[in-house]
C-alpha cells in the first residue's frame, strides 16, 4: 500500500502548508494527519517544507549586511554622467553618418577612374608544403632550434619547419600535433629533430632523452623516428622511444612498429604491449610467453585544438604533481601553456600523494588563466584553537620562495649523504605552517622511508626563516613537495 | 503612459538632485532584492552597485507602464540573476579530498549562535542553487522576498500562471532536497534544542501535527 502511494501519489503542498500555518479545520486538520501517517512521500513533503519554514524564516529575518553606500552612489552618479555625455554624443550621429556616406561615396568614385593594373603572369606551382606542426601545450621551458642554428623559446605560436630541433629541459614538455597524421609528445630533456615533414612520410629522429608518439593508421604513408642509429618504423600505433646514448628502448601501448638498424635491416618485430631495448631485447616476456609492456601506460599528447581557440596557462605549484586534462597527463612542474576550445575543461590536479582534486574551468572565448586560489589548501588553526578566517596563499609565489631555496636544501641532502647510504633521489613533502603575516610557525617533513635525523635538521633550519607572501586571516598550512637527486 | 512621479521624470532628465532623491528613496529595496537573490555573498556589494549603474542605464527605458518598484525589481533580479549565472560558471573543487574544502563547523567545537546561522543560510542557499534558474527566480522572489505572484509574473515578464507552476515544482524539489539532507539534520537539531530551551522557559508552544524536522 505505502509502495502504492508512493509511486502514485503525488504530497499536496498547498494542503501541507495550510495545515503547518494552523489555518485547517480540526476536522480538515486530523483527516490530513491521518493520511500523512500512512504517506511516506507527504511525510517526506512535510519533512522537507518544515526544513524550508525555518531556514526561509531566517533567512528572510536577516538583517542586511552593511554596505558602503558612499561608493555605490559615486558609482551611480557617474554612470549616470557618462549616460548624459553618450546621449549627447548620439545627437550628433546623424551628421556624422552622412559625412561618412559622403566620404565613402567620394572614395569609390575615385577608385572608378584609375586604370586597370597590366596583368602579372602566373607564378609557377610552389613545391607541397610540408606538414603542420602545431604546438599543442607547454610545460616549463622549450626552445625551438631552426634549421640555421638560431635559437628561440618555443611558444603555442611557433610552427616548426622540417630540419628544426624541439628542445626540452628537464622537467619540461612539449605536445605537438603533426598535421593529422600524429601527435607527439617531447619529454624533459630531450631534443627531437623534424626530418621530414612530408604527406606521404614523417621522419622524426631523437637526438637525446624520450618522445612518445600516437600515430594514426597510416594506410600507404611512413611515419618513422630514428635514435641512436636504429629507426623505429611505424604501422598505426601508440608508442614511445627513449635514447640513452648508444642504446634505444622502445615501448608499444598499441599496434605495430619494427625496428631497424642503419642499414635497414629488421632487428624487432614489436607487437603492443611490449618493451624492448637494443642491449637486452624483449622486456618482462618469458621465452615462448607473449611479451608483455611495463604495466605503465604511455602518456598521450595533447590534441590538436585550432589556433584560434582560447589560451589556457596553469603557473608552476608546488602541492600539484601533475596536471589532469581531459584524460591527458601533463607535468606540473613548470608554467603550463595550451589552448583550448570554448566550453567545460575538466581539470584534475594530482597532489603527491596521488589523490586527483577535479575542477571544472568554464573558458570563454577570452581565455582564463587558473588561479591558484581555486584550489584551496588546508585550513590552520588559529592560536587560540579556534578555526579563525583562512588565510589565502599566492601558490605561484610560495613556489618561487621555495625555488629560491633549493639550493640550500639540496646541500642539506648532499651533507647527509656523506654519514648515511642515502642513494639516487629522494623524494618527501615539506609540511609548512605560516603565520599572516607569512612568517614560518612550523615545518614538518614527511618521506615514505625513514630519513635521517641530520637531513630533517638541516632542511627545517633552511626553511625557518623563509618569508612567503603574507595569506592574511589566521595563517595557513600547505605542503611541498621537495625532490632530490645525486649531482 | 501614466503620469511619472515627477521624482522618477526627473531623474530621467539626469538631474543630479533627483537621481540622489531616487538612490536614497530606493536603496534599501535593492539591496533587499539583491540579498535575498544572490543570498549571503561577499559579491553583495558589487552586485548592489552594477544594479544601480544599470537602473540610471536604463531609466529613460522606463514608460510607466509598471509600477516603478516592479520595473526596479526586475532590473535587479536580472543583474543578480546574471551574477548567480556567473558563479554557477565559475570553476567548483568536486569530489575534493578533505582539508581542501572550505572551512566548516569543528564538530569538536560549539559553534556560536551567529556561526550556525550563517551555516543554515548557507545550506539553504547550496540547495537553491541546485534549483534551475526561472525556479530560483521565482522561489526567491516569492518564497523569501515576500513579492506577490502577480507583481513575481510582470518581473520576470511570465504569465501569472507559468509563475504558480515553477513555484510549485521548484518548492517540491526544494522540500525533496531538504528532507535529505544529512548535513541539515544536525543544523536544524542544533536549533531545535535552543527552541526547545526556551520553550522550556517561557512555555510557548508550536504549530505542527507530526514531530521532529527530519525526513
Amino acid at each position: 500500500m505505502v509502495e502504492r502511494l508512493r509511486e502514485e501519489h503525488e504530497p499536496k503542498l498547498a494542503a501541507l502548508a495550510l495545515l503547518e500555518a494552523g489555518r485547517l479545520s480540526e476536522r480538515g486538520r486530523q483527516r490530513l494527519l491521518r493520511h500523512v501517517a500512512r504517506c511516506e512521500p507527504c511525510r517526506e513533503a512535510l519533512a522537507g517544507l518544515r526544513r524550508f519554514e525555518t531556514l526561509a524564516g531566517e533567512a528572510r529575518a536577516a538583517d542586511l549586511p552593511a554596505i558602503d553606500w558612499a561608493r555605490i552612489e559615486r558609482a551611480a552618479l557617474g554612470a549616470a554622467r557618462s549616460e548624459t555625455r553618450r546621449r549627447r554624443a548620439l545627437r550628433w550621429l546623424p551628421a556624422l553618418a552622412a559625412a561618412a556616406l559622403l566620404a565613402f561615396g567620394v572614395q569609390a568614385w575615385v577608385a572608378r577612374r584609375r586604370p586597370e593594373p597590366i596583368a602579372q603572369p602566373r607564378a609557377r606551382p610552389a613545391a607541397p608544403a610540408p606538414l603542420a606542426v602545431q604546438v599543442t601545450a607547454l610545460v616549463g621551458t622549450v626552445h625551438l632550434r631552426w634549421p640555421d642554428g638560431r635559437r628561440e623559446p618555443l611558444s603555442l605560436d611557433s610552427r616548426p619547419q622540417p630540419g628544426s630541433t624541439i628542445e626540452a629541459e628537464p622537467g619540461a614538455e612539449a605536445h605537438l600535433s603533426v598535421a593529422d597524421t600524429a601527435r607527439v609528445l617531447v619529454l624533459g630533456d630531450a631534443a627531437l629533430q623534424l626530418n621530414q615533414l612530408a604527406r606521404d612520410a614523417v621522419e622524426l629522429g631523437l637526438v637525446r632523452g624520450s618522445a612518445v608518439s600516437k600515430v594514426q593508421p597510416l594506410g600507404s604513408r611512413r611515419y618513422e623516428l630514428s635514435a641512436a642509429g636504429y629507426r623505429v618504423a611505424v604501422r598505426g600505433t601508440h608508442f614511445e622511444v627513449r635514447s640513452h646514448g648508444s642504446a634505444i628502448e622502445v615501448r608499444v601501448d598499441e599496434g605495430h612498429v619494427h625496428v631497424l638498424d642503419v642499414a635497414g635491416k629488421q632487428v624487432a618485430d614489436l607487437i603492443a604491449p611490449i618493451g624492448w631495448t637494443s642491449t637486452v631485447g624483449q622486456v618482462g616476456s618469458a621465452p615462448g610467453e607473449p611479451a608483455r609492456a611495463e604495466a605503465r601506460p604511455l602518456r598521450t599528447a595533447r590534441r590538436a585544438s585550432a589556433a584560434s581557440d582560447a589560451l589556457f596557462s596553469i603557473p608552476a605549484l608546488p602541492a600539484v604533481a601533475a596536471w589532469h586534462i581531459d584524460g591527458d597527463r601533463l607535468n606540473a612542474a613548470g608554467e603550463l601553456r595550451m589552448r583550448v576550445p570554448p566550453g567545460v575543461l575538466e581539470l584534475g590536479a594530482e597532489l603527491p600523494d596521488g589523490r586527483i582534486v577535479r575542477l571544472e574551468i568554464a573558458i570563454d572565448a577570452l581565455g582564463t588563466r587558473f588561479d591558484p586560489a581555486w584550489l584551496r589548501l588546508p585550513h590552520e588553526r588559529s592560536v587560540n584553537g579556534r578555526r579563525g578566517p583562512a588565510g589565502e596563499l599566492d601558490l605561484a609565489a610560495a613556489s618561487a620562495v621555495i625555488r629560491g631555496a633549493q639550493p640550500s636544501l639540496q646541500r642539506c641532502y648532499e651533507r647527509s649523504l656523506r654519514t648515511t647510504d642515502l642513494s639516487g633521489s629522494v623524494k618527501l613533502k615539506l609540511r609548512l605552517t605560516i603565520d599572516a603575516a607569512g612568517k614560518i610557525r612550523s615545518s614538518e617533513l614527511a618521506a615514505a622511508s625513514p630519513l635521517p635525523p641530520g637531513l630533517v635538521a638541516c632542511v627545517r633550519d633552511a626553511t625557518r626563516r623563509l618569508q612567503f607572501p603574507p595569506p592574511g586571516g589566521s595563517g595557513i598550512t600547505f605542503e611541498a613537495p621537495l625532490s632530490f637527486r645525486t649531482r | 503612459m501614466a503620469d511619472l512621479d515627477p521624482l522618477i521624470a526627473a531623474a530621467q532628465r539626469g538631474e543630479p538632485r533627483a537621481l540622489r532623491g531616487l538612490f536614497e528613496r530606493y536603496r534599501n529595496d535593492v539591496l533587499r532584492i539583491a540579498f535575498r537573490v544572490i543570498g549571503p555573498s561577499p559579491d553583495l556589494e558589487d552586485v548592489a552597485q552594477e544594479a544601480f549603474v544599470q537602473i540610471i542605464r536604463s531609466l529613460p527605458s522606463y514608460r510607466g507602464n509598471a509600477k516603478f518598484s516592479t520595473w526596479l525589481f526586475r532590473v535587479v533580479t536580472n543583474v543578480a540573476r546574471m551574477h548567480v549565472r556567473r558563479e554557477r560558471s565559475r570553476p567548483r573543487l568536486a569530489g575534493a579530498p578533505e582539508g581542501l574544502l572550505e572551512a566548516r563547523p569543528d564538530p569538536g567545537q560549539q559553534p556560536d549562535e551567529e556561526a550556525a546561522r550563517n551555516a543554515r543560510l548557507r545550506a539553504l542557499y547550496r540547495h537553491l542553487d541546485a534549483l534551475s534558474e526561472k525556479k530560483r527566480t521565482v522561489l526567491v522572489l516569492h518564497d523569501l522576498a515576500g513579492v506577490a505572484a502577480a507583481e513575481v509574473a510582470q518581473i520576470v515578464e511570465a504569465p501569472v500562471l507559468t509563475v504558480r507552476t515553477r513555484l510549485f515544482y521548484a518548492r517540491k524539489e526544494l522540500y525533496a532536497a531538504l528532507a535529505s539532507d544529512p548535513e541539515l539534520t544536525d543544523l536544524l537539531a542544533w536549533l531545535q534544542a535552543q527552541d526547545g530551551e526556551e520553550r522550556g522557559k517561557g512555555g510557548t508552544g508550536t504549530t505542527g501535527a507530526a514531530g521532529g524536522g527530519g525526513g
